[in-house]
């Protein structure tokens, strides 16, 4: 599914004395079938934009066949039955009192077929790790990641082609964030999903997405792909993970050690560095 | 008696048990961590007497309960991830959390003046707080917390969002003004910051102890599904293969130790 901007700038308090440019003059095409991650200044703004939350201050954002302005007429449901964002805020994101009827509003909402609702509730849920046991469960009991999975369900629920996932990843734990990984990947590769990723966390996206972008005092300041990730003009914009900071602080002391994504294959290297 | 101490505390959701008898002591002065994958948030409203459950909680060595938890709450700050702003504009949240410091005018004022400086956050306070990005709506949530010069300060899993240098800032300045940092989290490299760890897992504790002697218990840590900080996991590791000989907490002294 095509998502480009074309020279889309985005101004905070526009007009006014204390005018933040968020975004300036930027354009950029999504690659389909990949999973792209945005990293930087932008926080939820670029997810919030795409599915029409909120509107460029200048320039346009065309999500296949819709072009969104500033401020013309568009059919915000089509877009969003099309490309589902999902945020990290919980209690704004997941409004019904009970699992099942968050769920059901979203299929209900942005499925043609109404027939089959029951079973692809119960898949959705299987897909985030939720068993039939949450279906009647009520939200507010929840631990605050469960909640974030039934947010995830309840955009898989009516299959869009794009999913965004904003800063998603935060909140669970390392084994979780490893199946988080799987599950995108699954989307990506078996369901064909466009996949984009707002996140600081570059560790996550390590050996990982397909694409980088990182935007700074609204330019994109760099562009990557899964290779970057020991480039150290990635790092003038964002935090380094831990294993390449400790890699290239061994290598500045003249050992040579390959860059690793991964502890095991690192201590091997460091085992046969030493020996 | 200083610090909080936390008795038999158990909390369920109708039928389901989220906290099992609970026992925890968190002393004056000595940052505590605490992970796991169920139960954290729901044992920050219990503190917060904004859920109640069995058992019972003292700070200071006074117990709480409906007549005195007002009361109480001025020893403590608690910052969730979800919490609402009440005002539209920075300068004001800044007014309301300082009204709740119960120091004189001129402390509020040296205090006021220390904390925005320090926190380089004085290009903020004429914003509304809608405009802020995530991370500026987080470090305002945290200093507001600290306006209000709380004994405690806990945080659920907030401090992940912040860079190393900002997180080591919110340290230094709990640590000169005499705040003890309640970091309940899901990102292990924040622990390391911390003096003490507590492990939840179905609604019970599994693990506790000195941080880093209680990363001797990695298996356990590895159960519950995280990974040891980076640099204490090569330390043990490297400690296998007789490479090194200790914990070590940054890479200058571990690679020293390796390539000696």
């Amino acid at each position: 599914m095509e998502i480009s901007f074309i020279n889309l700038s985005y101004m905070q308090n526009n007009g006014l004395k204390n005018e933040r440019v968020l975004l300036n003059n930027i354009s950029y095409k999504f690659d389909s079938n990949s999973i792209t991650m945005i990293s930087g200044e932008v926080d939820s703004l670029i997810g919030k934009l795409i599915v029409a939350n909120k509107r460029p201050s200048k320039g346009t954002i065309k999500v296949n066949n819709i072009l969104i302005k500033k401020s013309n007429s568009i059919n915000v449901d089509e877009i969003r039955k099309n490309v589902a964002f999902v945020g990290h805020t919980i209690n704004k994101n997941v409004k019904r009192k009970y699992v099942y009827d968050e769920l059901k509003y979203y299929y209900e909402k942005y499925c043609k077929k109404q027939d089959s609702r029951e079973k692809r509730i119960s898949e959705a849920l299987k897909i985030v790790g939720l068993d039939d046991n949450y279906i009647y469960r009520a939200v507010e009991e929840l631990s605050y990641t469960e909640r974030k999975r039934v947010n995830l369900a309840a955009m898989l629920v009516y299959n869009p082609k794009v999913l965004i996932f904003d800063n998603y990843e935060l909140g669970f734990s390392d084994r979780e964030k490893k199946n988080i990984k799987k599950l995108i990947l699954n989307l990506k590769n078996k369901y064909k999903k466009d996949i984009i990723i707002s996140s600081n966390d570059i560790e996550f996206g390590m050996n990982f997405v397909d694409k980088i972008l990182v935007i700074n005092k609204g330019e994109i300041v760099y562009q990557g792909d899964n290779s970057s990730f020991y480039d150290d003009k990635l790092y003038e914009f964002v935090s380094m993970p831990k294993i390449v900071e400790f890699i290239k602080y061994v290598n500045s002391l003249g050992k040579d050690i390959l860059p690793y994504y991964d502890n095991k294959e690192l201590l091997k290297a460091i085992y046969r560095s030493v020996g | 008696m200083k610090g909080i101490i936390i008795k038999n505390l158990k909390f369920s959701y109708g039928n389901s048990l989220v906290l099992n008898d609970i026992n925890m002591e968190i002393e004056e002065g000595k940052s505590i961590s605490i992970i796991g994958t169920k139960g954290k948030t729901t044992l920050l409203k219990l503190l917060d007497f904004k859920l109640r459950g069995t058992g019972e909680i003292f700070i200071n060595g006074i117990k709480m309960d409906n007549d005195n938890f007002r009361m109480l709450s001025k020893y403590y700050s608690i910052i969730y991830k979800d919490d609402n702003f009440k005002e539209k504009y920075v300068k004001d949240e800044i007014i309301i959390a300082l009204e709740m410091n119960s120091s004189n005018m001129d402390s509020k004022d040296t205090i006021l003046n220390k904390c925005l400086a320090f926190f380089n956050i004085k290009s903020l306070l004429s914003l509304e707080v809608a405009r802020l990005s995530r991370i500026e709506k987080y470090l305002l949530k945290v200093v507001c917390a600290l306006l209000k010069n709380p004994k405690y300060l806990a945080l659920d899993d907030i401090l992940c969002e912040f860079d190393d240098k900002l997180r080591k800032n919110i340290f230094t300045w709990c640590k000169e003004n005499g705040i003890t940092i309640i970091n309940v989290t899901s990102e292990m490299e924040t622990v390391m910051d911390t003096q003490f760890l507590y492990c939840l897992y179905k609604g019970s504790i599994i693990l506790s102890g000195e941080i880093p002697y209680v990363f001797e218990e990695e298996k356990i840590i590895r159960r519950l599904g995280y990974k040891l900080p980076f640099i204490v996991d090569m330390s043990i590791q490297l400690g296998c293969y007789d490479l090194v000989h200790g914990f070590y907490n940054n890479k200058e002294d571990l690679v020293k130790d390796v390539w000696k």
